[in-house]
């Protein structure tokens, strides 16, 4: 019989989990949790729920730093102001799955279960996010990048917990995108590719560039050939095209329901392409 | 699903050979692999553990080398079950051996594996990358059984 | 993102009262507010929960099941392994998902481990997964020809084909006129092969039955669409009397597009066997995975059409081959997939010459069943795709090709001698394209997108022709309280039969249809009904015994106003309830009742046809294809359709978008995977089911009336042939677009992609 633990404060979460360990299982909105415990696949000795630990939720913003605690959900990270300053967010969460899942599934959720599917993950490495881990032994920040270190696999031990996700979103000068094929509305992502871009003030010439992907990879992965190949190039469309066809040599896709590797890759391209556009489009750009 | 690909490894052939057609080292290089029991000549079993999204599978195994040519040739039929999961993987994994000159050899493999039951629902999308990366391990776990293992100082 | 505009429909009422009208489902409120109770709300105290343990391997021997380990668990009343259950089981598993043994325990979580702890052998055999492979000489063998396990629908055939010898579940065959001399008459011959794929029906409520044995009658409760045939069924494979077997309908039956029509050896006997050992009810459910492999889907079929035309255009002969893929048990339904694809085009088209040859075949693949227009979908995807096909090599437009061959009423078609009845094709045809050219939509200017349209014609026949005459009876009660109940043989799965009764009382009678109760079926003497709420025939039959019993309740309260208010029987009107007089008295209906009455007046209604009148349907999308991605959207869709007369308006736009959403699934996501046996996909996050966003921006239903005459009010069927034009239309759409003819739907966004790239290299 499972043991069902709710601790009330963040130093309650930090304990239990530190007495259980590898035993427990931490859960919040359960939207990936309970596919496996329904399928019989997990059964955790322990079960800590941190869905109502205030240190955990609520989104903070300030002068350059946006804060996101590990609790909140889909749906309250599209309903604040930060979804619409910050498009790549707003993008990405408008294309997660249905409105069930983005009522209950939560940010810290999507993070610690370390699925290269996830939506939500590539505007976050767009945005250079940093994981806030905690723990008995006090708290560390990992940057997004390094925290999947490998297949569905976070750089966690087994006594610490997401806490929350910041990034620097002050810069008003950058402009995003996430742009996703699906196989329906609301599927698992064939290709998912976030992009956020900085230009000069004539909007003539990429100043920086952040492009990531999801489902093509053990984890999701920056594009750092496409990043490369733009920053201080021209803003025009074959500029993009042509930097975009580099995106085929930072991914590594597999045959699977959702599509061959092949198709992946040319969509990856595509989609690339299509994201850089959109968002360049956003600056105001005359192309 | 169907894997196969090639790698070079850095001993000869009959080095190669010799660890590839021997079944119980076969199966330790199988990631997860422990308890493993002779049953014949040619058939083992033990228990294969692996994790994937919390989730541990325990699959009782089966291997049995049904044919082998030497000094090139082996086909190996593999089944494990896990009752808890009521999931079963079948792989049929064929190996072939080319010296490819300067003390190296080139092992190509075809791996014919199906997953069934509850690990299977799940969704051949998250299984498929890990069993992508476990082949990879073992591949490697074979590379360095000869280039570091006992194999090695077999003459 | 598509949004759905409702446009104004065009319908010619012919009634003021309330057949005709828009009235609101009588059940729609509460199954919004959840408080509607389905079969798997059912939990009677007493119940004990099954688990089963189903196999992983597609075809094995059961050698040994250990079941103690299973039954030394606390909680476990009682653990069977399939060669003990009832019946007639044996000591097989032929695809995955069938049964090996199974456990009723005081709750679900109990009898879950125990199904695990079962320790049990099997050795695998040789398994066949292709339906042509499955039919040769040197297949395994999954059944012997012509398997009889009680399912319905046996006949005997005879096989000429050498190519045909084992795993044959049914065959037929047909020849209509002179093939050879039509083909060679011809200008041109046209050939394709087209495949259509396994679906799944994907209701919301997976399977659930409570069996429970009341001395040596078996009571089922659950949905079963088809309730005196799965009585049938179901007794005849336990071998017992059909009238130990009683079927309950739940107070809100469950959605089934064909998926609960039938028994299902997975499911009933199953739960008898355990029911039986432990003289308990065993409630058992399955869950989603279950759902998909080890009930029923949509039979995949393979088709070979030949076509020879006249350079005007004139149909002189087809060919039609099919094989269809019938799954590892009968369901007495792999005859209706051939029969339908067998009988259809001769439905809609004047064909001269036309030889038909079909076989349904056993493989250890998950079951066929009974789907939406069962063989009619199939075989009108192949059949307008090759039309179109037929129409470009002569260099003919499609709808004028299309009209040119068309039947009309009146027509002798060749394999029936049965002339048409009502046929409305001609004006689908000519509405539907009017209507289609309204929405039409600018260009968007975009290079990377590519637009086309198309538009097919289907049919489908209302009631089920299995048998040569349908009837159906009912029973009509009027209560003290005012309440008239309505006792029948429908079973309301959300296609709305059981509102389309209360219309039809209030119609005939004058009272309110919210006064009007329509009762869950439950097997019973009082009044007969065989085939239930199957092949789109509740309103057409059901709909007749009900408005014949209405008549009668009618003509009985009309006869006692009179006499009660002392005024001739010609001056009653009974409106709203009331039975008034002329000069102003009125009586309530409720107070005509009488001493001798008892509680209640209770009277009967019967209607029989001998006809399966033909529905008919012309469909029209448009479709816009990224070139880049290979994504298809279905941006227009109108469906013109001939219901004989509309008695719900309202309802039957709800068909008819219904029929969209299953048809654009057919043709662009959803199939339900099976690699040798085993599915890759029986899930709903990896089974793909459409959303509203999916839809097309803007859906139009005409709808057009042909009045049939065997039908009450002129209605015929509309759920089932509402279906068959929506795939092809869109394939047809598609192949305009992107100048390739795809053959194996569901086409999905790499399909297009590849083809469409491989065609710019070239």
């Amino acid at each position: 019989m499972t043991e069902y633990l709710k601790p009330v404060d963040r130093e309650s979460a930090r304990r239990y989990l530190d007495e259980h360990r590898d035993s427990a299982k931490i859960v919040a909105g359960g939207q990936s949790l309970s596919l496996l415990l329904r399928q019989g696949l997990l059964d955790p000795d322990v079960m800590i729920d941190i869905s109502d630990v205030d240190e955990f939720s609520g989104i903070e913003t300030g002068p350059d730093r946006v804060s996101i605690g590990a609790v909140t959900t889909y749906e309250q990270l599209e309903s604040h102001p930060v979804s619409s300053t910050v498009e790549t967010l707003g993008d990405s969460v408008d294309v997660i799955a249905d409105r069930q899942v983005r009522t209950a599934g939560t940010i810290g959720g999507a993070i610690s279960h370390a699925d290269p599917s996830l939506d939500i993950v590539p505007p976050l490495l767009c945005l250079d996010a940093t994981v806030r881990i905690g723990s008995v032994d006090g708290e560390r920040t990992v940057p997004l990048e390094e925290f999947h270190d490998g297949y569905m696999a976070a750089d966690l031990a087994q006594n610490e917990l997401v806490e929350g996700i910041t990034f620097d979103g002050s810069a008003s000068d950058w402009e995003s995108n996430y742009a996703k094929h699906s196989r329906v509305s609301g599927g698992w992502a064939t290709v998912g590719i976030a992009s956020r871009v900085r230009t000069t003030d004539d909007r003539d010439a990429f100043t920086d560039v952040r492009i990531a992907a999801a489902a093509v990879g053990d984890t999701a992965v920056r594009l750092s050939s496409v990043e490369d190949a733009l920053i201080g190039e021209p803003t025009d469309r074959e500029t993009v095209a042509d930097a975009a066809s580099n995106a085929t040599a930072d991914i590594d896709p597999l045959d699977d329901l959702s599509g061959s590797a092949e198709y992946k890759k040319h969509l990856a391209r595509t989609l690339v392409e299509r994201s850089i556009n959109r968002t360049v489009d956003r600056t105001g750009g005359v192309r | 699903m169907q894997t196969e690909d090639e790698i070079t490894i850095e001993a000869e052939q009959e080095q190669l050979w010799a660890l590839i057609s021997d079944p119980e080292v076969l199966v330790n290089c199988v990631p997860g692999a422990k308890e493993v029991t002779q049953e014949s000549e040619t058939e083992y079993t033990g228990v294969i553990e692996r994790s994937l999204a919390g989730v541990t599978l325990s699959l009782n195994g089966e291997v049995d080398m049904i044919e082998r040519e030497p000094p090139t040739y082996v086909k190996v039929d593999a089944v494990g079950e896990d009752s808890r999961t009521n999931s079963r993987m079948d792989a049929t994994a064929e190996m072939t051996i080319a010296e490819s000159g300067d003390g190296a050899s080139e092992l190509s493999y075809v791996i014919d594996m199906e997953f069934t039951g509850r690990l299977a629902t799940l969704g051949s999308r998250l299984v498929k990358r890990k069993i992508r990366s476990d082949i990879d391990e073992f591949f490697e776990n074979v590379r360095d059984e000869l280039e570091n293992g006992e194999a090695a100082s077999d003459g | 993102m598509s949004r759905l505009r409702r446009d104004e429909r065009t319908v010619q009422r012919q009634s003021e009262r309330v057949v005709g009208s828009d009235v609101p489902k009588i059940d729609a409120e509460d199954k919004v507010a959840g408080d509607a109770r389905f079969g798997s709300d059912l939990e009677p105290d007493d119940v004990l929960y099954a688990a089963v343990l189903y196999s992983t391997r597609t075809h094995a021997e059961i050698d040994d099941v250990d079941l103690s380990p299973a039954m030394a668990i606390d909680g476990v009343e009682c653990a069977l392994a399939r060669p003990d259950f009832m019946g007639k089981f044996d000591d097989r598993v032929r695809h995955y998902g069938d049964v090996i043994a199974a456990i009723a325990a005081t709750g679900p979580e109990t009898a879950d481990r125990a199904v695990n702890a079962i320790d049990y052998d099997l050795t695998p055999l040789d398994a066949v997964h292709d339906a042509r492979e499955a039919v040769d000489g040197d297949a395994p063998t999954v059944h012997p020809n012509n398997l009889d396990i009680a399912q319905h629908a046996q006949h005997d055939f005879t096989i000429e084909n050498e190519n045909y010898t084992k795993n044959i579940d049914d065959y037929h065959e047909l020849t209509v006129g002179d093939p050879d001399r039509g083909f060679e008459e011809a200008d041109h011959v046209v050939t394709g092969e087209y495949t259509t794929p396994r679906v799944s029906h994907c209701n919301l409520d997976t399977h659930c039955t409570i069996a429970e044995w009341d001395d040596d009658t078996l009571v089922l409760t659950e949905t079963l669409a088809s309730h005196g045939r799965s009585q049938r069924e179901i007794a005849g494979f336990l071998e017992i009397d059909p009238e130990r077997v009683k079927i309950k309908e739940p107070p809100s039956a469950s959605s089934s597009f064909g998926g609960r029509s039938l028994r299902k050896l997975t499911v009933e006997p199953v739960a008898a066997s355990l029911a039986r050992e432990v003289d308990r009810p065993v409630r058992l459910q399955l869950d989603r995975e279950r759902e998909f492999v080890s009930t029923a889907t949509r039979h995949q079929t393979q088709f070979t059409l030949e076509t020879g035309i006249t350079a005007d255009g004139e149909i002189t002969a087809m060919s039609v081959d099919v094989v269809t893929d019938t799954g590892a048990y009968p369901n007495g339904v792999g005859h209706v997939v051939l029969k339908n694809s067998r009988d259809r085009p001769l439905d809609v088209y004047r064909i001269p010459n036309y030889e038909y040859e079909g076989v349904a075949a056993f493989t250890n693949n998950v079951p066929g069943g009974e789907y939406r227009a069962i063989g009619s979908t199939q075989l009108t995807f192949a059949l307008e795709s090759h039309l179109d096909e037929v129409a470009a090599r002569a260099g003919l437009d499609r709808i004028t090709f299309r009209r040119k061959n068309l039947v009309e009423e009146g027509y002798v078609r060749p394999h029936t001698e049965v002339p048409i009845g009502s046929c409305g094709v001609d004006d689908c045809l000519e509405r539907g394209l009017r209507r289609f050219e309204e929405l039409e939509r600018d260009e968007t200017g975009d290079p990377r997108i590519t637009r086309g349209w198309g538009v097919a014609v289907g049919a489908h026949p209302t009631t089920s022709g299995a048998t040569s005459e349908d009837s159906s009876e009912a029973i009509l009660t009027l209560t003290a309280d005012g309440t008239v109940t309505a006792h029948t043989g429908a079973v309301d799965q959300g296609q709305g039969i059981d509102t389309v009764i209360a219309q039809i009382v209030g119609h005939e009678t004058g009272i309110p249809t919210s006064r009007v109760d329509v009762e869950p079926f439950s097997t019973t003497d009082r009044f007969a009904d065989h085939l239930g709420s199957i092949a789109s025939r509740s309103t057409y039959i059901i709909g007749a015994a009900v408005r014949d019993a209405a008549i009668a309740l009618e003509r009985e309260l009309h006869d006692r106003a009179a006499s009660a208010l002392d005024v001739s029987a010609d001056a009653i009107e009974i409106q709203d309830g009331v039975a008034a007089s002329p000069n102003g008295e009125g009586i309530p209906v409720e107070q005509l009742l009488s001493p001798t009455d008892g509680d209640e007046l209770e009277v009967y209604g019967s209607a029989s046809s001998t006809e399966t009148p033909v529905s008919y349907g012309a469909h029209f999308a448009a479709v816009e294809v990224d070139v880049e991605t290979g994504d298809v959207d279905v941006l227009t869709f109108v469906a013109s359709q001939d219901v004989g007369h509309a008695i719900n308006p309202k309802m039957i736009e709800g068909q008819l978008e219904g029929a969209i959403q299953h048809g654009i699934e057919f043709a662009l996501y959803s199939e339900l995977q099976l690699d040798r046996g085993m599915p890759k996909n029986a899930n709903l996050a990896d089974y793909p089911v459409i959303s509203p966003k999916e839809m097309p921006e803007d859906v139009a239903c005409e709808i057009v009336e042909s009045n049939e005459q065997s039908g009450p009010y002129g209605a015929k069927g509309v759920g089932t042939p509402s279906m068959p034009p929506v795939a092809p239309a869109i394939m047809n759409a598609l192949a305009d677009a992107t100048g390739n003819r795809f053959r194996d739907p569901p086409i999905d966004s790499e399909t297009v992609y590849t083809e469409l790239s491989s065609e710019d290299r070239r």
